[in-house]
């Protein structure tokens, strides 16, 4: 006979005691938390999710914290789609949820399904949390927001900003796809401008859409503070948004690499595709090349060239192809490819510096963090979340954004002046760990510490 | 037949004509030379090694287009088949393209024919029965096409197309004969129409009259046209339309059913969806909201599973109580929301556009306190300024304005009064004091109207006459007017993104054309009498 109290997204065939659990969690004395997540980082990978995950693993360390995680799931995995479910467990993990993503209107980001709002509602009717914390919308829906606040009316609602795409339509970078310039502020004629067959009248629409759905939230977080800056521009209620930092596992604990004598291996990590700017590094490289000066590496460890731009992805690939035909001896870039956090340690034991020239204004940069882990100084773009990281010429140096002189500039600085490195490592901060992005989130749950 | 008549028979078996106008189209009987003529589109997707052949496209897109109706097919065709008849017995070169029919007794006939030595004078129809259509019931517009076969000066327009309605049914037996009387001089031919559905032959002619080409002013060459019986028969045609579509309406119920509201927010949609949970979401943000229901009707089938998937979403999420009308065809604004209405759960009804937004959420109980605490002669039928998304002001009331449209053609000089509708305010600063205060106006935008349903009752609701949207809304308040209770505006602020909430085809410029002439025929006596310009003397200073 079947218990009609457990829940139809209970995965009986792995987890025989996950149904108790659940029970466990409606009944527990426990503050309980629901963490509404973009993705789960061991399916498809991307910041967001990764932070969501580490604020998981670090709440289920807390005695007074029972988390449950539900991680959106798009139709990349078809093998995890259970015929007839719209919510599922996660290959038999204690309170790990997916959600089956389906009918989501990419334009107003809202799913088309009423059975995955019932199947949401069921969710929320279940698990009863006091804290539900949305690190995203996509692929769930926006209105996911209201629902919740209808669904539990005294439940504290929080929303992380981990880009800009509530103010923004192009993938939230707030770059103008104009002339790829940096936009300061979003309006119905600019954004009109940036997507030319949408309406300035679709854009009122579009921000009324967004602020109706993130009016329900009790507080919102940002990494960085410039990001607040940017919100509060756009409509947020100040009062409302808190900066509490990303934090991770730190990766790099095991030892410190040693740099090379000479200070001169340059490293991109990350996304081949223009917002990151790795043609920025290329572009110097030549510069410096025909300046004559020659005496250092670049190594580029990422992938995802298929989603740059054409123009760029050309660059990339041209650049890349005439640097393979050089003897090696004369060779200044080398791409590694892709790269599993698990070799974090033997790729970054080959640089000396990490480059991040992102061209957009880069929220966080996890990057950044995992160079500190490794000892290495940034040399980073001057604006966004990077600059506000990275005190420039005390444990790092900026150089101007999207400019390859300036960059050339800075790496040949790097390359040559005498102490340098070492002066900016000596001052290199602490990588922000889980429990510092836990401590800022307990105050944003208003779930205070145990003492 | 008198011996001062001459009558030329020109006879088209089933093989002459276009095969895909008599039986079902295969890649064998597809006419691909014609198809490509039509649409370059294609031909262009074709050269880029996008489509492999015109049939393709056919079975992809055109037939869900309509493309074998297309005018721009029928056309092609009759380049083909009908096109530069040689004038061997004095009749002077003319074509017939295309014979469309449709239930119950109407043709659509468009063609040319080269009179400029003798006009046009009457259309014949024959199948054993007869209907007569006039000179009067012709249309004629510019063919370049024809000029050039027959070497016409400028100025004479040689197309014509009309619609008439014959005397009873034309069944798929009969072979109607088009007989076009020159004078004394008659040609006759033996054609295949094509038989469609009645709304298809109205959106053929609509959309042919919408691009008709003209010597000068289109706006004024549609008004002359028109102007006589055929624009009747082209009103009645669309209203009977609209009444058989309203016949056939059901509703449904999503949300919570209240005892009672205070208000029913009716909203028509065509062609967009996303309205219904955007309207949802707005609206509901007031606190009363709940005193109110949405009963949206749609004049697009094809939205009629994602709209209802759409009111669950809302209801379940907004907790919004949602009425949803689906209708089998486009029965046209004025009939779509007297219908809507008839499912209305209160007696007030706020007519909204898709488009159209709170702008505070306040609005509710703004909008319940006008009704409860001005006079009843204030809230029959009232108004409400409404803003462009760049917070200018778009509206605070209509008033009419006339035009003298000139028809200038070789036999004279034919004058036209063509009544125009104004917003006050469009564009104004968004504080603008006297635009704002509470004031009779002589019409208001049928974007948002707000009126007592016993009164919208009393009035028949909005006149059907008008094809698919525009002009209604002026015809309501000038009812209201005549029938006794001026039309108000109330300072209650909406956003209204106008024209952004449907869609637009050539089609509905057709029917604009047609509903102002029609509209200017039944009401510029009494809008020159008492209604014209900004400050019409009935109502004084406003």
């Amino acid at each position: 006979m079947t218990d009609k109290r457990l829940p139809r997204f209970f995965p009986k065939d792995r987890d025989t005691t996950a149904g108790s659990k659940l029970a466990a969690v409606v009944t527990t004395e426990k503050k309980k938390v629901l963490l509404v997540s973009l993705f789960h980082p061991e399916l498809i990978r991307g910041g967001a999710q990764q932070i969501c995950y580490e604020l998981f693993e670090e709440l289920k360390q807390q005695d007074d914290i029972e988390p449950v995680l539900l991680a959106s799931v798009d139709n990349s995995y078809p093998a995890l789609f259970k015929s007839g479910a719209r919510i599922t467990g996660f290959d038999g993990r204690h309170n790990e949820f997916l959600f089956l993503s389906a009918d989501y209107n990419h334009l107003w980001h809202k799913t088309g399904s009423p059975l995955h709002i019932e199947a949401f509602i069921e969710f929320l009717e279940m698990v009863r949390p006091d804290v539900v914390h949305f690190h995203h919308f996509l692929t769930l829906g926006i209105d996911f927001l209201t629902l919740t606040r209808k669904i539990l009316p005294d439940v504290r609602i929080v929303f992380t900003f981990h880009e800009f795409m509530t103010i923004c339509d192009a993938n939230g970078h707030m770059v103008r796809k104009t002339d790829q310039s940096l936009c300061s502020h979003a309006s119905p004629v600019r954004c009109h401008q940036c997507f030319p067959d949408r309406s300035p009248e679709h854009y009122l629409m579009r921000k009324m859409w967004f602020m109706r759905h993130l009016d329900v939230a009790d507080a919102f977080t940002c990494p960085t503070r410039f990001m607040i800056e940017h919100f509060v521009d756009w409509g947020i209620d100040r009062a409302k948004i808190h900066h509490v930092t990303n934090g991770q596992k730190n990766y790099g604990e095991r030892a410190a690499l040693p740099p090379s004598e000479k200070k001169n291996r340059f490293g991109f990590f990350g996304q081949f595709v223009d917002a990151k700017g790795i043609q920025i590094i290329l572009r110097a490289v030549t510069i410096l090349r025909a300046q004559g000066f020659n005496d250092f590496t670049v190594e580029l460890n990422g992938d995802n060239l298929r989603y740059a731009g054409p123009v760029v992805r050309e660059e990339i690939e041209t650049f890349l192809a005439s640097e393979a035909e050089l003897p090696s001896g004369n060779r200044i870039v080398t791409n590694n490819g892709s790269y599993h956090v698990d070799h974090l340690a033997s790729r970054m034991s080959r640089v000396d510096w990490v480059i991040v020239p992102s061209i957009w204004w880069e929220i966080f940069c996890l990057v950044i963090s995992e160079a500190w882990m490794f000892r290495r100084p940034v040399i980073c773009s001057n604006v966004g979340g990077p600059a506000e990281r990275v005190d420039d010429d005390v444990f790092g140096l900026h150089f101007q954004i999207g400019d390859p002189q300036a960059l050339a500039f800075v790496i040949r600085r790097a390359c040559t002046e005498k102490n340098l490195w070492d002066r900016l490592v000596s001052a290199m901060p602490k990588v922000p760990s889980r429990g510092e992005m836990l401590s800022g989130y307990r105050d944003v749950y208003k779930i205070p510490a145990r003492v | 037949m008198s011996h001062d008549q001459q009558e030329e028979v020109l006879r088209f078996s089933e093989d002459d004509f276009p095969p895909q106008l008599t039986s079902e189209i295969t890649p064998e009987n597809f006419d691909e030379a014609a198809y490509l003529r039509a649409f370059p589109d294609v031909a262009r997707a074709i050269a880029a090694g996008e489509r492999t052949s015109a049939f393709e496209h056919f079975i992809e897109y055109g037939k869900r287009e309509n493309r074998l109706t297309d005018i721009r097919y029928i056309r092609a065709c009759a380049d083909q088949y009908y096109s530069a008849i040689p004038n061997d017995n004095e009749f002077p070169g003319c074509s017939i393209d295309a014979v469309f029919v449709a239930k119950p007794c109407h043709l659509l006939i468009i063609g040319w024919v080269d009179d400029q030595a003798e006009a046009l004078s009457r259309i014949e129809v024959t199948t054993g029965w007869k209907a007569v259509a006039s000179v009067d019931r012709i249309p004629r517009c510019r063919r370049q096409d024809a000029e050039m076969a027959v070497g016409a000066s400028q100025g004479k327009l040689l197309g014509f197309w009309c619609v008439i309605e014959t005397e009873k049914q034309l069944s798929k037996l009969e072979k109607p004969s088009v007989k076009l009387h020159l004078g004394h001089l008659s040609k006759v031919f033996e054609l295949v129409p094509q038989y469609v559905e009645i709304e298809r032959l109205r959106e053929i002619a609509f959309e042919y009259f919408a691009n008709a080409q003209y010597f000068c002013n289109r706006q004024i060459e549609s008004f002359v046209q028109i102007n006589g019986p055929i624009g009747s028969t082209l009103v009645d045609l669309s209203a009977a339309i609209s009444q058989h579509i309203i016949s056939k309406a059901c509703c449904l119920r999503f949300g919570p059913a209240r005892s009672g509201y205070t208000g029913s927010i009716v909203v028509c949609l065509y062609g967009k969806a996303e309205f219904l949970f955007l309207q949802s979401a707005f609206f509901s943000m007031a606190a009363s909201f709940h005193d109110y229901e949405f009963i949206y009707v749609s004049n697009s089938p094809e939205l009629t599973e994602t709209l209802q998937k759409e009111a669950t979403i809302a209801s379940r999420i907004y907790d919004v109580s949602i009425s949803f009308v689906i209708l089998p065809g486009n029965a046209g604004f004025g009939a779509a929301n007297n219908v809507a209405v008839t499912f209305a759960r209160s007696r007030r009804i706020l007519i909204v556009n898709p488009d159209v937004f709170p702008r505070n959420q306040t609005w509710a109980q703004d909008h319940t306190r006008l009704i409860e605490e001005l006079p009843p002669e204030q809230t029959a039928i009232f108004g409400v300024p409404l803003y462009y998304d760049d917070g200018s002001l778009m509206h605070s009331g209509m008033f009419f304005d006339s035009d003298l449209g000139l028809a200038i053609r070789p036999e004279g000089v034919q004058q036209m009064d063509m009544i125009r509708v104004e917003h006050y305010g469009k564009g104004a600063p968004p504080h603008t004091e006297h635009f704002l205060r509470s004031r009779p106006v002589p019409s208001v935008t049928g974007a948002f109207i707000s009126i007592d349903r016993d009164w919208y009752e009393k009035l028949g609701g909005f006149s059907l006459e008008y094809v698919f949207g525009h002009y209604e809304d002026a015809d309501l308040c000038l009812k209201s007017y005549s029938a006794g209770r001026q039309v108000w505006l109330h300072n209650l602020p909406f956003w209204h993104l106008e024209g952004k909430g449907s869609i637009r085809r050539p089609v509905h410029e057709g029917g604009s054309l047609i509903n102002r002439w029609h509209f200017t025929v039944t009401w510029g006596g009494l809008i020159k009498s008492e209604f014209l310009g900004k400050t019409p003397r009935v109502l004084g200073s406003s």
